[in-house]
């Protein structure tokens, strides 16, 4: 594929016994964004990091061009004692591209992400959100062959959430190949081309993001570590929150996991139909 | 090279900033303030033990930099400088520098008391030679326990105490090596894998100038050390990933 910026060939993972990643093999090319999707722990960030050369992959190869450019937001980002500004500045000079130019798109995304006024303060004082607008910030400093995303809107105020897809369509414009790894079914929608979930291990084409909307269920549990009935389906991910329980659905299937989660002795206190904005 | 001293500028800075360097540091003042609190002293053979505290507080310092890597931030600064040896060139560079200020630092307390007490507080004048030496040996050891200490890095030694433990029966092996070769002659084939402090002290017992062949054998075993250390830490690092 000439346009291919990056090929995973038969990749494993394995931590210890546990197979995170069994022969994952695709291509991404330039301007394409790809999603991954799937439950917490099935090897969305293990993918990513592989793609990003932090990690190595335990058989088969991850290939990607001489010298490529790859910026990254991780999933969390760390509460240091400094300011974003210092932080990001110093970020943009490892960068080693044009300084000037740097410093000037620092700024104008400290404003996008309505973060100029707090850039002073240290960043361990940051809210999650305010955390992840730094996160985001320092990918896009600088142009990027692949842009790897991994959660990066957790947290963040809606303004940001459009400025962050404003900011991604415009790299996938450039050429950039963007590699989302994330479980909100409407960011999915707004920016990629293909999905995949991840399940046992293996990629799986995912239809469901394009097709229908999802449906977000907040449910009380009878006590905390509530297991779902294992044969329920159309659960596109869960959360455990200790006595609460997130569960996003799809549409077609909601009517049937309402009525099993309330027989299985759970309430329902919340519901929302979520749609790509 | 800029762009990997910038990295470890940033570096330098996030380590600073949780305090971490704080404890070596005052470990060495207090050596120092109580070493050279009585004269006149001998600067040969104080200057060497100098260096073995310095080891020692630079072996700290080395394990609590590479324990208290920011991981997502050496990913990012990884990724931007685009390898990982250059991300870990950028960690070496600050332990380079922590060592030229440390061993700047101890060779200038007993050199200023000795300038402010007329020139009295060692037992002879003391002249550019050897302060040269007396640099030469400092920022020496003082790298060798830098690099010592990186060795014990989170992704390499997982358990917080393990390493701990590890990096101080290293410490004593090194130390007391010449006396456990005495008493078991084959430990003399695995003395090399501990650091080279028990030369440190011995090699200048009893002289009264820095002899340049001593000097040269100390420099270069602690230089040659300190390198097969970064390499061992490199290679280590290179299949121990995120």
């Amino acid at each position: 594929m000439p346009d291919a910026v990056m090929t995973f060939d038969q990749v494993s993972k394995r931590f210890g016994a546990r197979e995170v990643l069994k022969n994952v093999s695709f291509q991404i090319r330039k301007g394409e964004c790809m999603a991954l999707t799937g439950l917490n722990g099935c090897g969305k960030t293990t993918l990513l990091k592989l793609a990003a050369g932090l990690t190595l992959p335990s058989s088969g190869a991850v290939r990607a061009g001489d010298g490529i450019r790859i910026q990254y937001i991780p999933e969390s980002f760390p509460r240091l004692n400094l300011s974003a500004r210092d932080l990001l500045r110093s970020l943009g000079r490892v960068e080693g591209s044009d300084q000037k130019r740097i410093k000037k798109r620092m700024e104008q995304l400290l404003v996008l992400f309505s973060l100029q006024e707090a850039s002073g303060i240290p960043i361990r004082a940051y809210s999650k959100g305010m955390l992840q607008k730094v996160s985001v910030i320092q990918a896009f400093l600088s142009q990027a062959d692949v842009l790897l995303l991994d959660e990066p809107l957790s947290g963040q105020d809606r303004e940001s959430q459009d400025a962050f897809k404003r900011l991604v369509r415009e790299s996938l414009r450039e050429g950039t190949a963007v590699l989302l790894a994330c479980h909100e079914q409407p960011l999915i929608r707004a920016l990629a081309g293909t999905a995949f979930v991840i399940r046992d291990g293996e990629l799986h084409p995912c239809e469901a993001p394009f097709g229908e909307d999802e449906v977000i269920f907040l449910f009380g549990t009878p006590e905390p570590g509530f297991l779902i009935p294992p044969d329920l389906e159309g659960i596109l991910r869960t959360e455990d929150h200790g006595g609460e329980l997130l569960l996003a659905a799809q549409q077609g299937a909601c009517d049937e996991i309402l009525r099993r989660m309330l027989q299985a002795g759970c309430r329902l206190k919340e519901m929302r139909h979520e749609k790509d904005r | 090279m800029k762009r990997i001293a910038d990295a470890a500028r940033l570096q330098a800075a996030v380590y600073l900033k949780t305090g971490r360097a704080v404890m070596p540091g005052l470990a060495l003042l207090v050596f120092l303030v109580t070493f050279y609190s009585v004269g006149p002293a001998d600067l040969v053979s104080s200057t060497a033990l100098t260096a073995l505290a310095l080891f020692l507080c630079m072996t700290w310092a080395g394990i609590s930099f590479a324990r208290g890597e920011e991981p997502v931030i050496s990913q990012l600064v990884q990724l931007k400088l685009g390898s990982l040896l250059r991300e870990t060139a950028s960690r070496a560079l600050v332990l380079l520098a922590a060592a030229l200020v440390a061993s700047a630092f101890s060779a200038a307390w007993p050199l200023t008391k000795n300038a402010v007490s007329g020139g009295t507080f060692f037992i002879r004048d003391v002249n550019a030679r050897d302060i040269v030496g007396m640099l030469l040996l400092l920022v020496s050891s003082s790298l060798a326990g830098g690099a010592y200490g990186g060795l014990f890095h989170s992704r390499i030694v997982g358990d917080t105490r393990l390493a701990w433990l590890l990096a101080l029966l290293g410490c004593l092996a090194g130390v007391f090596s010449g006396v456990i070769i005495r008493g078991i002659p084959v430990f003399a084939y695995l003395s090399p894998l501990f650091p080279p402090v028990y030369s440190l002290i011995t090699r200048f017992d009893g002289s009264v100038t820095f002899e340049a062949a001593e000097l040269t054998k100390a420099v270069a075993a602690c230089w040659i050390y300190a390198a097969a250390a970064f390499s061992v830490k490199i290679l280590l690092l290179r299949r121990i990933r995120y």
